[in-house]
């Protein structure tokens, strides 16, 4: 089982292989694309200028391509964004050349046009289906085989027995599997999010909002009302000592604290999943060593242990004081 | 010092870009994949935050004071050159302003310095933050504002002649809207809802409705079972009203029961020798349609035709520079279009957001008043309702729909609702600027499909 890191820049490289890291995966936005298209209209899910989330020379990423040589740890680029428009696929596809001629043959893509596009053409770098296509199902996965692709990252929201069924049926030899693992649970599913992600204003999912009621006279769920009753009048009063929609502190860390799935990894290695992903491009370096470094041991606890319950209640107890964060990938545990 | 933020500042030496590492004064320190030689011209790139764009700086005789080789790279310190006074000012200008903005982005408080510096030469306005207290009174409060805001402005003699040109479909999308179309038929039915509103025979809809879509986009529970929908299709058949049938995405546990329910229409359509639009939102639903079911036509859904659709894109900085741009998504692309037509697609359902879209060739319905702006696979109502915290997710297996009683209600300025398993924005441009119905027509719509929740 392999940690994918995320890398957002070349003095990254050396300290997460260092802590463990087996694949990187980045961003690059050339200068000509922010010229044109600054990050309005973006090139991967890494939507910021003000943030420090994505290479933007080449020269930035013949280092990393030297540094991946040297240590043998594969580096994918993101192309992850939801779409691009019509006369950005040629420009996107020169990218993809350039990046190759480079040493990079691994790309991460969210748009089925753009991986149409670069089969069409006759492009034989590996493809990655990222999470935001949103494959949660075998039939999908049997559609888009068509482009020959050599991994699927399943999204945030599955269930760990659909995963293992989807990997059951899809019957292709070789095809690797990615999960989410660490950092960064969204309220919503990343394939169908259509927010704006940027600098100055929160991404919908942290807009305040109450509990109402739909017009009904109906009232099948009258305790459920009640406590919702109780809970806005109190949210209310809390919100007005805080109306900015960003009010969680950036530099506060704590581990597995904002997305967690630690305790499914042996069950991920048991269905067949083998690329876990830890989120954090933009996050402090020190964090992220941190991160690497706890799930390398996790996976290591995970293959020495048989038993998958007590593999759970151990990570649990040594990572996480006994006290499960309220952010979980896998509330539901895989039926044996 | 410090790092730069790589999208602050570029440089090129020829062809070759370097990252800028740290700036301080007319000292630059620069991060290069290759040896340069000493003396060198560059073109150097600065954000420039009043204009959202780059100024170009061209520097020559550009002077190395230290080489650092590392490993894999070099760094250089590099004494910069300026040919003119006017350049040197300029330059000092757009980094002091960087370095000023960047101090306030350490300090957490930028945006208040880019305002307070009066940086934009455009009128752009930020987010207005203090408006995310206000709420209406409640949500059926909210709704209720949204639809007299539709029912007073009624263009009829416009509205008439351009629905003409265009079909009308009503959407059938949820277990009360099921019980009611199944037990009372279509037009009573349609009459009825449209009448609470007072909005029947008004605007938009002095044209009949001769379609219905029946299903949901957004929500596996929220599909109607086959038994339900014979009996809307027969009501529909009576009445001389077309069907599309709606599916969301496709969880792999439930790829038996949505195929059983392809199958059961499939095999309607067959001997009744007609074919049935479906609305497809996952690519297995594409994929298990074209494979087994040649009676069903497939459509693509709103989940598959993705764009930026947020209620707060006026505030958002840099956006109205680069607004044209968003017009388009992948469907712009005639090679992805020429894919999806080799799987059965040629009709895509756009939305009305409050935004222009470029619809491409070939007749497209448009969705009207609510869009799709976000959707969870793991329900947010069904974990407040269950959880006591919409954070504390888990799949909906046997939901009660707690949707059908509850809301996630917003800020009154941003007129959206969650609903069910999705945050829903609503727009009433298509009632209020007919011209812009007309373009939409001139574009390839050929269908409206009216959402009343």
């Amino acid at each position: 089982m392999k940690i994918v890191t995320p890398l957002t820049s070349v003095e990254c490289f050396e300290p997460l292989v260092e802590a463990g890291a087996d694949e990187f995966f980045c961003g690059v936005i050339p200068f000509e694309w922010l010229k044109e298209y600054s990050v309005i209209m973006p090139i991967n899910r890494r939507e910021y200028l003000l943030t420090h989330t994505n290479m933007c020379c080449m020269s930035s990423m013949k280092i990393i391509s030297r540094m991946a040589e040297k240590y043998k740890i594969p580096v994918k680029i993101t192309l992850n964004a939801h779409y691009y428009m019509g006369n950005q696929y040629d420009i996107l596809l020169e990218y993809i050349k350039k990046l190759m001629d480079i040493g990079y043959d691994n790309f991460i893509v969210g748009d089925l046009a753009l991986i149409n596009y670069v089969r069409q053409k006759g492009i034989k770098c590996k493809i990655h289906i990222s999470g935001e296509v949103g494959v949660v199902n075998s039939m999908a996965m049997k559609f888009i085989n068509q482009f020959d692709i050599s991994r699927y990252v399943f999204p945030r929201k599955i269930t760990l027995d659909d995963m293992k069924s989807c990997i059951t049926n899809n019957q292709m030899k070789g095809m690797e599997y990615e999960a989410f693992i660490l950092n960064s649970f969204c309220p919503f599913s990343g394939e169908f999010c259509n927010s704006i992600h940027c600098d100055d204003i929160g991404p919908t999912c942290k807009i305040p909002f109450r509990v109402s009621r739909e017009k009904q006279t109906v009232n099948r769920f009258q305790d459920i009302d009640s406590l919702f009753t109780m809970m806005t009048r109190a949210e209310e009063k809390a919100r007005l000592y805080n109306n900015r929609v960003h009010t969680s502190n950036p530099n506060s860390y704590k581990f597995a604290e904002s997305g967690c799935g630690i305790c499914r990894v042996k069950d991920l290695v048991d269905i067949g999943v083998t690329h876990l992903k830890v989120v954090g491009r933009g996050f402090l370096l020190e964090n992220l060593i941190n991160d690497v470094q706890n799930m390398k041991e996790i996976i290591n606890m995970a293959i020495e242990t048989e038993d998958s319950d007590r593999f759970c209640k151990e990570v649990k107890d040594k990572f996480l004081d006994g006290l499960c964060p309220n952010l979980c990938y896998y509330p539901s545990k895989l039926t044996r | 010092m410090d790092t730069l933020l790589p999208t602050m500042a570029i440089g090129y030496i020829n062809s070759l870009d370097l990252r800028i590492l740290n700036i301080n004064s007319d000292i630059l320190s620069i991060q290069s994949a290759e040896a340069i030689s000493d003396e060198f011209e560059m073109i150097l790139y600065l954000f420039n935050f009043s204009k959202h764009d780059y100024e170009k700086f061209d520097l020559s005789k550009c002077k190395i004071i230290q080489t650092v080789k590392k490993e894999f790279f070099y760094v250089y310190t590099v004494k910069l050159h300026y040919d003119d006074d006017k350049t040197s000012n300029k330059y000092f200008d757009t980094v002091n302003c960087i370095m000023e903005i960047l101090d306030a982005k350490a300090k957490g408080n930028i945006f208040e310095r880019i305002k307070s510096l009066n940086l934009n030469e455009s009128e752009f306005e930020f987010y207005p933050y203090e408006k995310n207290m206000i709420y209406s009174k409640s949500f059926y409060t909210q709704e209720k504002m949204w639809f007299e805001s539709i029912s007073k402005n009624y263009h009829d003699e416009v509205f008439a002649q351009l629905m003409s040109k265009i079909e009308l479909a009503y959407y059938v999308n949820d277990p009360i809207l099921y019980k009611q179309f199944s037990n009372n038929g279509i037009k009573e039915s349609i009459d009825k809802n449209l009448n609470e509103y007072n909005i029947r025979k008004k605007g938009i809809f002095s044209k009949v409705f001769t379609r219905i879509y029946v299903g949901n986009e957004y929500c596996p529970n929220l599909i109607p079972t086959y038994d339900t929908l014979e009996k809307i299709l027969v009501h529909a058949t009576a009445e001389n009203i077309d069907v599309s049938i709606v599916f969301p995405y496709l969880i792999e546990r439930y790829i038996e029961k949505n195929y059983e329910i392809l199958n059961e229409l499939n095999k309607r359509c067959f001997d009744k020798c007609e074919k049935l639009e479906v609305v497809v939102n996952d690519w297995g639903m594409l994929s298990l349609i074209t494979e087994k079911f040649s009676n069903l036509t497939p459509v693509l859904g709103r989940l598959l035709n993705k764009r930026k659709k947020d209620p707060r894109t006026q505030w958002w900085w840099g956006y109205e520079k680069y607004q044209k741009l968003m017009m388009e998504n992948n469907l712009n692309s005639e090679e992805f279009v020429k894919f999806l037509s080799t799987h059965g697609i040629e009709r895509f359902e756009f939305e009305s957001f409050g935004e222009d879209i470029k619809i491409p060739n070939g007749h497209h319905s448009l969705n009207f008043p609510f869009y799709q702006i976000n959707t969870s696979s793991f329900c947010p109502i069904y974990a407040k309702c269950k959880n006591y915290s919409s954070f504390k997710q888990e799949l909906a297996d046997g939901c009660p729909q707690y949707c059908s009683e509850f809301c996630f209600q917003y800020p009154e300025h941003l007129n959206m609702v969650g609903r069910g398993n999705s945050l829903i924005g609503f727009d009433n441009s298509i009632f209020l600027q007919p011209d812009k119905l007309r373009e939409y027509i001139k574009n390839g719509i050929d269908r409206l499909v009216f959402s009343q929740r």
